[in-house]
């Protein structure tokens, strides 16, 4: 196992050794449960709902909204804990043993992987209990939508998408907040710096409701800048020609190899840092 | 391990760095010999740590040229050492066998051998009951022990340790002192910043004393130690006989700032090879009236506060040793 594998490996241990893992990855399976249970007690007003809803979007249209959902839910958990595992190192004066060891890039990718990997366990299971309770319904008043979700489900090509818009986006998102990581000097500090970033994911949020509920079309040219593209590509893939996934795609990888590297630059103390930086002993004059 | 006894494992020649218009560094020189234990001493802002940091391209130089197991370093020479930081701590969460393991892999060893090498060393310092419990868990004192077994685990041929005993009690210090040894035994070295003078005249076989960001001496304990002052404090009742005799002896007698009553306090400097038996006998000699007698010993701490003691702008060139 390389120096990321060994730092990934710890971060997933880290996060995933307590008992808020396992009530994250739980909580999709008693999600599924509940309306497994429930499917012939829901009452006439939900099942108008669900009707109202079939016939006003297509299911792969309610599926792309659902996964848009979840990655905004799996961003906004995941970048806490990614924020925490790079301020750590600092808080616990770990982070000039580790910089002897492994090259400050590979410490942002290695917790990136592993937190990322924690999300990944997480989201999977939801996404299983997603397919459980649908399957669930099957027989129900909600056949229809959940029959429609299920066909959606099995089309590759969607689900290629997903994933490459799920790594895409935490892979830019995370490396922003590695940058904010890099930049504070502890905890607090760090989701001072961090509120605008969550700012931004809620804005983005509420637009990509819109955009989805309203069929509203963005423009797009908007599908080319990397903080809206995995949003806007997994609710509207039509915004753009099949031709143009790959230079977003990279353009995304590209901008998060960037931010990366600027964050192993700040966290080695080599510079591009906001915060004044504490006087190590050794930087004080002779007395 | 491996070293070879005909170079040096580590050498700067001239190294420099400066924080913004600061010069910490201003030209650093010394070398660390295979099978060596070498002190690196200096006060506070002398620029120990920050050689250090840049020993383990933490920091890059400004200026200078290091060479490492005989060339450049690079992040592959450098996995041969260990290094226990200045800002040191481990995350209190993480299992003491592990986070042992984990800093050997890093620097390139198997996981499993890893784990065989965490358990040795820890049977090694009689910390085997703890290797499941988390460093929250351990004595401050233990915790540090467990971070001087990090920087050992993947057996380096050089240790660069920036104040390894800093937060040990004697038996602590004594049994990471072996440990010490034994690696210099075997072919490795060790370069040590230590605040501890009485620790590097012990545990060391050189010392570098880095003084206004310049090594100032580099050499023997015993070649620094022959560099310190030695003479008395001395109170009399004629202090122009004092000064006579200082002079007749090689030496020199400067009035110590201190009084004694009403009486003046005179430090006398004495050549090194003249004892301060000579000085009690020429006063005796001279029938002078001696109030008070305290022998200035020569130590490394004489020798340190000697050299070390120079503002930066007038840091003397090297003393070779």
């Amino acid at each position: 196992m390389g120096r990321i594998g060994l730092i990934a490996k710890r971060e997933f241990v880290a996060f995933s050794d307590g008992a808020t893992f396992w009530i994250a990855l739980l909580f999709g399976p008693a999600m599924a449960l509940g309306p497994s249970l429930a499917a012939g007690m829901l009452p006439d007003r939900s099942l108008a709902f669900a009707a109202v809803a079939v016939k006003m979007f297509a299911p792969a249209a309610i599926l792309r909204f659902l996964l848009a959902l979840m990655l905004w839910l799996a961003l906004v958990t995941t970048l806490g804990m990614l924020l925490q595992a790079i301020v750590r190192e600092r808080t616990s004066r770990s982070l000039e043993t580790l910089m002897a060891s492994v090259r400050p890039t590979e410490l942002i990718l290695g917790k990136m992987i592993g937190v990322g990997g924690v999300t990944a366990a997480v989201m999977a299971s939801w996404l299983l209990s997603l397919a459980m309770g649908a399957g669930a319904l099957l027989k129900g008043e909600l056949g229809p939508l959940a029959q429609g979700l299920l066909t959606a489900a099995a089309d590759p090509w969607l689900m290629l998408q997903a994933v490459l818009l799920f790594v895409s986006g935490f892979s830019f998102y995370g490396a922003l907040i590695a940058v904010i990581g890099a930049l504070a000097r502890d905890e607090p500090g760090a989701q001072n710096l961090a509120r605008p970033l969550f700012g931004v994911l809620l804005m983005i949020f509420f637009a990509a409701l819109a955009a989805g509920c309203l069929r509203m079309n963005p423009p797009a040219w908007l599908a080319w800048i990397p903080p809206f593209a995995p949003f806007l590509l997994l609710l509207k893939p039509a915004l753009l020609p099949a031709a143009a996934w790959a230079p977003v795609l990279s353009g995304i990888f590209g901008a998060a190899a960037i931010l990366i590297w600027i964050g192993g630059r700040i966290l080695s103390g080599q510079g591009f840092a906001l915060a004044p930086r504490r006087r190590t002993p050794d930087a004080q004059p002779s007395t | 391990m491996s070293g070879c006894a005909s170079h040096p494992l580590l050498k700067l020649d001239d190294v420099a760095k400066r924080f913004g218009s600061r010069d910490v560094l201003k030209g650093v020189s010394f070398q660390v010999p295979a099978g060596s234990i070498t002190g690196f001493i200096g006060v506070n802002g002398a620029g120990k740590s920050t050689t250090l940091k840049c020993v383990m391209g933490i920091l890059e130089p400004d200026g200078g040229r290091m060479t490492l197991f005989g060339a450049a370093p690079d992040f592959k020479s450098r996995s041969r050492i260990g290094f226990l930081a200045e800002e040191r701590g481990l995350s209190l969460r993480e299992r003491v066998r592990d986070v042992i393991a984990f800093h050997a892999a890093l620097k390139g060893m198997a996981w499993a051998e890893a784990l065989r090498r965490a358990d040795a060393l820890l049977e090694r310092i009689g910390l085997e009951q703890r290797g499941k419990s988390r460093i929250g868990d351990l004595s401050k004192g233990n915790a540090q022990r467990i971070q001087l077994l990090c920087a050992l685990a993947h057996g380096p041929s050089l240790l660069v340790l920036d104040e390894p005993f800093s937060g040990l009690d004697p038996v602590g210090q004594s049994e990471i002192q072996t440990l010490f040894s034994e690696h210099r035994a075997s072919g490795g070295a060790i370069l040590l910043s230590t605040h501890g003078m009485a620790t590097a005249e012990k545990l060391c076989d050189r010392v570098v004393i880095l003084s206004g960001g310049r090594a100032v001496f580099e050499g023997d304990v015993e070649a620094a130690t022959a560099l310190a002052p030695h003479g008395a404090y001395v109170s009399v009742d004629d202090d122009q006989a004092l000064l006579e005799i200082a002079a007749s002896l090689g030496g020199l007698a400067t009035p110590f700032p201190s009084k004694l009553g009403s009486v003046m306090r005179w430090q006398v400097k004495l050549p090194h090879t003249v004892p301060y038996v000579s000085l009690v006998r020429a006063l005796a000699l001279r029938q002078v009236g001696v109030h008070a007698f305290e022998p200035i010993e020569a130590s490394l701490e004489g020798a340190f506060w000697s050299m070390a003691s120079e503002k930066p702008s007038t840091a003397p060139d090297k003393v070779a040793a």
